[in-house]
């Protein structure tokens, strides 16, 4: 019935556009240019394509901006990639960084410096050219402290932008950015940067055109509206109408515009899981991305439903200098008394048991596995740390924040550690706002958290662990995994930097700040319908290769 | 009527009898009221009604249907050697005799130790009977009083069994002294050993029997060192040794968790919103407007334009911005929806004692040298306790409605950071499984749970209106 | 009335202003801040954040610049939705609920008068009976009960509409519907009431021996009398119908105010919460008015002082 993925013919499109592929007197020497030669994904066969290409799908949300510098969310990301494109794109598949805005880069030998050859059709939607001046002065708005924008630690790796973001250097000019031609644009890592290239097809790394931001705010007005918007994505801001929808129309300036297949996509906001699954069954949806927990069976039992696994973890954390989970041991007792198969079998959507904190897909990177569950061992450890059976266990609380999905793991782990360790452990939710505060002040004993990689690389994970990182909020500390996680990141040899994260992991893991649940996944239905969407770790599907196709029966 | 009349005292004293007469003669208001009883008395007597614990999962039983009859789950278990686990507490509650079953899994095990907590000082007698019958493997070749000899496969082995009748007060083994000293909370434990030998894949089918509701079954292995792993199920069975059949009147949610007794439950929070927060708006409602009513004049205008003030605002927002700030803790909802009901209240409260204070025996009472506040205690407020009755029965179901309503928005009530499940919240719990009608049941038992109770209070109201004041007759 | 009028009128920005302060106050007395989120926050950008929204400055002053603000018009700015100002917000999503709220409340009035005067008029008849019970299911049934079940029948087995979504008349109707009919059910039981307890009145007699027919004296002369409980049932009808929308555009996804309530309140955007109960506020309070004017209008009895 899937014909989704059969009815490709593999085209490999070879579209060495502008000028990248030919003139190479651009490239310094030594430096290896490191660009893919164009977007090696395959085309749809002409003959299939339907004659409507619309696609309508839910976005789970009211968009909270179209400035992608401002953006925090999944919802805004998934938009921003339809009218805004970054240096590079991501390949719907592999997620490797394909031309983009920059139609070829190179590298410098010891890896600090990039050097993007900034196409020279690129255009913005209003006819001006994309032209390497605009990243800069992106990437400028993003890091002035006065914009304050929540994400502009995607450019700390950058030389000297975390110091002018923090106000510790005034002067721009310390930042690793140079203009070397309207089409040469030279970045400056503070080491080499292995996951550099990925990030900067990152929202916060797209561009913006400021003359029409700056005209707008002269104006007093907004520059994100479908009039005034400026972008250089394959798709242009057609229509916004707040929680109804939002329309986006192709874009006949961006440079690959005969590659782009889809006419229209509508956008919509709905938040309620239910009603969005109702939705597709009765056909008004192309694509929607999430299931209800509760008709997790139903869902299933749709040939359109579809699951990939998310690069992502879902896990319990600790804080470490509260008693009673000061003690290694009763940390140990509590991630062993975890039947974490038993828990994805409860939630039924093909999440994977997890017992190393990175997890699986990404490419050469193996990943530590912690303790397995081991009820006996788990209550001994817990009678070696003086509560045998659970006897005189101090009271303690898991904190989560207030939301069904929630609910369903803490209660079955709840009665796990009841039944395997004779603990009882006080489930406590709050609202969202109150749970962060609570965590980030570090106020709990254990609390419900889940990380979602921002790029597929083990760094993603581990480098939040560090002492006194912003999103370590387990109080854990400890020097020997600091220096891992630097040399990990000094280090240029991408064998010596696996086996670096794999070590740091396998401390962490074995340290148990933080119990390790389960490996995300993302469901929802698909319509075959659509074709050139590709499974993979991100959920990131870029527009330019989604298409609406018939189905030959 | 004249108000120096003095029949008025004696109509006044036959007040209650006479709205009495007309609340008989008013049919639905009866039905109303035998229902609302009804319901009151469930939430009352909640644990001893329901038929199984409703935080008890099954998770092998997600949206059992309504009327579905099945196995027991087993539980499963794991013992290790030098260690006491309990199993989770019984979750069938009773007296008489229960059965349960031991499937003893993966290695070889000498004994179980089985011991059970009982759930009052008032428990005569427990008694624990292994009944299943040994596999052929095990022979059990004599008892000598309260020892059995066993033959299997590597020879002889004699077992300590107390295959006996305990009764509260008996002086036990003195192993398990130190195990009794250990009751908590005032609760007296009997201790009961049980010694048995199994083999792997083996059941082990015990009776316990006891006159009381028994609280927990606990397996403790502590004093037995020559053993390992002991038992993986432990499952609730009838006589024959086979699994206890369970039905599910109403069905089953996502977890498993049976319905009926979760409405029943529910049943106790609903009510207990609903009439704490009435109260709360009865204390404030009645004294503010007894004040008003009873000083009058400049004080009285002022007082009631502050309630016109507060009647111009919309109050569900604040009662939604109190939630959403403070957190969802009952005690603040009962506040806030409390805060909701108490201008009305207070309004009538304030009509009924501006025409009551002019009556004579008021007069009377200031007369004979009784304070403000004693007359105010003493005679008006018992005055208008007929208008507050009424109004508390019509209050209760809209403060129902209200906390539903609150639970739909997300802002279901908690207790300790544990949600407390009303019936609002079982209903926004339905709405979320309900998909497109498979699992039907868990909206409509309750949302028809909640619509007759709020049918059934509202009848009640109303017809108690009409009783106490035949004037007011059909007007909402 | 003038003067009744002119003092009402002078109370209005007292009842707001309470509302607003108590709201204010409330919500900054709230853990949690509006930028808190699950990515690591740097205490650098946090206070770049808090300056642009002044939230930096002391609480008494916040409520200065609120006020101050709000005297001209201007709500402030959302700390979620970074595009537009509450303004805009509320100017976006008022009209549906507005649209929705006042379809409803006709939709309640209309049907509610009419099956209420014929049961009235028809007492005792099994149209009586059955009307009443129906009333009594509709005020009994939860608006968050009645609107799921009606999407799942009308919707999605009949097709008749679509699951969600606004823009068209047909979208329309559910919301309106299931929002109309706990307020249908009152007004016909207070409409029923009214007409009974006029109809027994002497000038109705009076109008029956002239010969009259019964259409003719019900419409023209019972009516008016018997609308009065219902009219000055509208008033609190308006706020619940108001609280009633929160829900119903949850169910419906209508992008009205209402909707954005919870959640901002929940996001702790201040700005946006505070914006939302003002204009329900204003919206609640002029409505009182004018309840109070037409009642006035319509029982020559009521004279202001």
């Amino acid at each position: 019935m899937i014909v989704r993925r059969s009815i490709f013919i593999c085209v490999v499109c070879c579209l060495l556009a502008g000028v990248g592929g030919a003139d190479m007197s651009w490239v310094p020497e030594g430096w290896k240019i490191e660009s893919p030669s164009g977007w090696d994904v395959p085309l749809p066969e002409q003959s299939l394509l339907a004659k409507d290409q619309k696609l309508v799908f839910n976005n789970g949300a009211e968009p909270e901006t179209f400035d992608p510098h401002q953006m925090t969310g999944v919802p805004e990301h998934t938009l921003a990639m339809a009218i805004y494109e970054g240096l590079t794109t991501p390949h719907p598949k592999t997620l490797e960084a394909l031309p983009g805005m920059a139609d070829a880069w190179a590298v410098s030998p010891d890896r600090l410096k990039y050097l993007f050859h900034i196409r020279k059709d690129a255009r913005w939607s209003n006819g001006d050219p994309v032209v390497a001046q605009d990243f800069y002065r992106s990437w400028k708005r993003v890091l002035e402290p006065e914009f304050a924008a929540q994400y502009a630690y995607q450019l700390y790796y950058i030389q000297g932008a975390e110091a002018f973001n923090r106000r510790t250097s005034k002067d721009f000019s310390t930042v690793g950015l140079r203009v070397l031609s309207p089409h040469l644009f030279e970045v400056t890592l503070r080491a080499p940067t292995p996951f550099f290239l990925e990030l900067t097809y990152f929202e916060t790394l797209m561009p913006v055109h400021l003359d029409s931001i700056e005209k707008a705010r002269k104006e007093g007005v907004a520059w994100t509206t479908p009039e005034r918007l400026v972008c250089n994505g394959p798709f242009v801001l057609a229509e916004h109408l707040p929680r109804q929808h939002v329309t986006f129309k192709k874009n006949t300036r961006y440079w690959n515009a005969k590659r782009v297949f889809l006419e229209e996509i509508v956008a919509l906001p709905i938040d309620d899981q239910n009603a969005a699954m109702n939705k597709y069954l009765n056909e008004e949806l192309d694509w929607v991305r999430s299931v209800p927990a509760p008709r997790i069976e139903e869902a299933t039992d749709h040939p359109d439903y579809y699951v990939q696994t998310y690069l992502g973890t879902y896990y319990y954390s600790f804080n470490v200098t509260r008693k009673p989970f000061d003690d290694l041991r009763v940390r140990r007792a509590f991630s062993m008394a975890i039947d974490r198969s038993s828990v994805c079998r409860f939630l039924k959507g093909g999440q994977m048991p997890a017992r190393g904190f990175v997890p699986p897909g990404i490419p050469v990177y193996s990943g530590y596995q912690g303790p397995a569950f081991d009820p006996g061992a788990a209550r001994k450890l817990l009678a070696e740390a003086g509560f045998p059976g659970g006897e005189g266990f101090p009271e303690v609380e898991l904190l989560y924040n207030t939301s069904e999905s929630h609910k369903v793991v803490a209660e079955v782990i709840v009665d796990m550690w009841k039944k395997h360790l004779g603990v009882r452990v006080k489930m406590r939710n709050n609202e969202w706002k109150v749970y962060l505060k609570q965590v980030e002040g570090k106020d709990y004993q254990v609390a419900r958290r889940g990380w979602i990689g921002d790029y597929a690389d083990p760094n993603t994970f581990l480098d939040m662990w560090v002492s006194g990182g912003g999103n370590n909020n387990t109080n854990w500390a400890s020097s020997a995994y600091d220096n891992l996680i630097r040399r990990a990141g000094m280090t240029g040899d991408p064998k010596v930097r696996m086996d670096l994260f794999l070590q740091a992991e396998t401390l962490l893991v074995e340290s148990l700040p933080v119990v390790p649940i389960y490996h995300y996944v993302n469901q929802g239905f698909l319509s075959p319908l659509v074709g050139g969407w590709e499974e993979n770790i991100r959920d990131l599907h870029p527009f330019q290769f989604l298409y609406m196709q018939i189905l030959d029966d | 009527m004249s108000t120096s009349d003095p029949v008025k005292f004696v109509a006044g004293r036959s007040l209650w009898q006479d709205a009495f007469r007309r609340l008989l003669r008013n049919r639905m208001a009866v039905v109303g009221a035998i229902v609302t009883l009804l319901l009151a008395c469930i939430a009352i007597f909640a644990e001893w009604v329901v038929p199984v614990d409703p935080t008890y999962q099954e998770l092998h039983h997600r949206f059992g249907v309504p009327g579905q009859v099945h196995d027991t789950t087993p539980e499963r278990l794991f013992l290790v050697e030098g260690e006491r686990t309990s199993f989770p507490p019984l979750r069938y509650r009773g007296k008489g005799t229960r059965h349960f079953r031991f499937l003893v899994q993966q290695r070889i095990a000498t004994g179980v130790h089985v011991h059970l907590s009982a759930r009052s000082k008032k428990v005569r007698k427990i008694q624990l009977t292994r009944i299943d019958s040994l596999p052929e493997s095990v022979e059990r070749i004599e008892v000598r009083g309260d020892r059995e000899v066993f033959r299997h496969g590597k020879g002889e082995e004699e077992v300590t069994v107390l295959d006996k009748e305990i009764v509260l007060g008996e002086k036990l083994d003195d192993v398990f002294l130190p195990l009794l000293s250990r009751a908590s909370r005032g609760r007296q434990k009997l201790v009961l050993n049980q010694v048995v030998r199994a083999e792997t894949n083996q059941t082990l089918t015990f009776d316990l029997e006891s006159d009381q509701t028994v609280r927990g079954l606990r397996i403790d292995n502590q004093t037995v060192a020559t053993y390992d792993l002991v038992g993986r199920l432990v499952q609730e069975v009838r006589r024959d040794g086979k699994p206890f059949q369970h039905r599910h009147l109403l069905g089953q949610d996502m977890h498993g968790r049976d319905l009926f007794s979760r409405l029943v439950f529910g049943a106790r929070i609903s009510f207990l919103i609903g009439v704490v927060a009435t109260l709360v708006s009865l204390f404030i409602g009645v004294f503010y407007g007894a004040v008003a009513g009873w000083v009058g004049g400049r004080v009285d205008s002022f007082m009631m334009r502050v309630v016109d003030i507060l009647y111009g605002i919309p109050y569900m927002f604040l009662v939604i911005i109190l939630m959403t700030s403070f957190g969802r803790d009952v005690r603040v909802m009962f506040i806030a929806l409390g805060a909701v009901q108490w201008l009305t209240m207070a309004r009538i409260v304030r009509g009924q004692v501006l025409s009551l204070k002019e009556k004579e025996y008021i007069e009377a009472a200031r007369a004979s040298g009784g304070g403000g506040f004693w007359i105010l205690t003493r005679h008006l407020i018992p005055n208008t306790l007929g208008v507050i009755a009424v109004y508390t029965t019509l209050t209760i179901p809209s403060v129902i409605l209200q906390e539903s309503f609150l639970s739909f928005l997300g802002l279901s009530p908690e207790w300790q950071g544990q949600p407390l499940e009303s019936w609002g919240a079982l209903t926004w719990n339905g709405i979320q499984a309900l998909g497109t009608g498979q699992n039907w049941w868990l909206l409509v038992f309750p949302a028809m749970t909640l619509a007759i109770t709020l049918f059934s209070m509202n009848f009640l109201g109303d017809g108690l209106r009409d009783a106490f004041d035949p004037q007011m007759k059909g007007r909402t | 009335m003038a003067r009744y009028l002119f003092r009402r009128i002078l109370f209005l920005p007292l009842v707001l202003l309470v509302l607003l302060t108590a709201s204010f106050f409330l919500m900054r007395a709230a853990p949690g801040d509006p930028f808190a989120n699950e990515r690591g926050r740097d205490p650098e950008i946090q206070k770049n954040l808090k300056a642009k929204y002044h939230l930096d400055k002391p609480l008494w002053v916040q409520y200065g610049i609120f006020l101050k603000n709000l005297l001209q018009g201007d709500l402030g700015l959302s700390t979620k939705y970074k595009d537009r100002t509450v303004n805009e917000i509320v100017a976006g999503h008022l009209p549906p609920s507005v649209l929705l709220g006042v379809i409803a409340l006709l939709l309640a009035l209309v049907v509610g008068v009419a099956t209420g005067t014929v049961a009235a008029v028809r007492q005792n008849t099994v149209f009586d009976y059955s009307t009443m019970a129906v009333a009594m299911v509709g005020i009994s049934a939860p608006t968050f009960v009645v609107g799921p079940l009606l999407v799942l029948v009308f919707a999605y087995y009949l097709h008749w509409f679509p699951i969600t979504g606004w823009g068209s008349w047909h979208e329309l109707i559910l919301p309106a519907v299931t929002l109309a009919l706990p307020f249908t059910a009152r007004i016909s039981r207070l409409m029923r009431t009214g007409m009974l307890e006029i109809i027994r009145q002497e000038f109705i007699k009076t109008a029956r021996a002239k010969g009259l027919t019964e259409t003719r004296i019900v419409l023209r002369h019972a009516i008016r009398g018997a609308l009065l409980p219902v009219i000055s049932y509208l008033g609190p009808a308006t706020a619940e119908i108001m609280t009633g929308s929160l829900v119903v555009e949850k169910i419906f996804q209508v992008p009205g105010i209402g909707y954005e309530f919870v959640n901002s309140a929940l996001n702790r955007d201040y700005s946006l919460v505070l914006g939302l109960v003002a204009v329900f506020g204003t919206l609640l309070v002029f409505m009182n008015l004018l309840v109070d004017i037409v009642y006035g209008l319509l029982d020559p009895r009521i004279r202001y002082e």
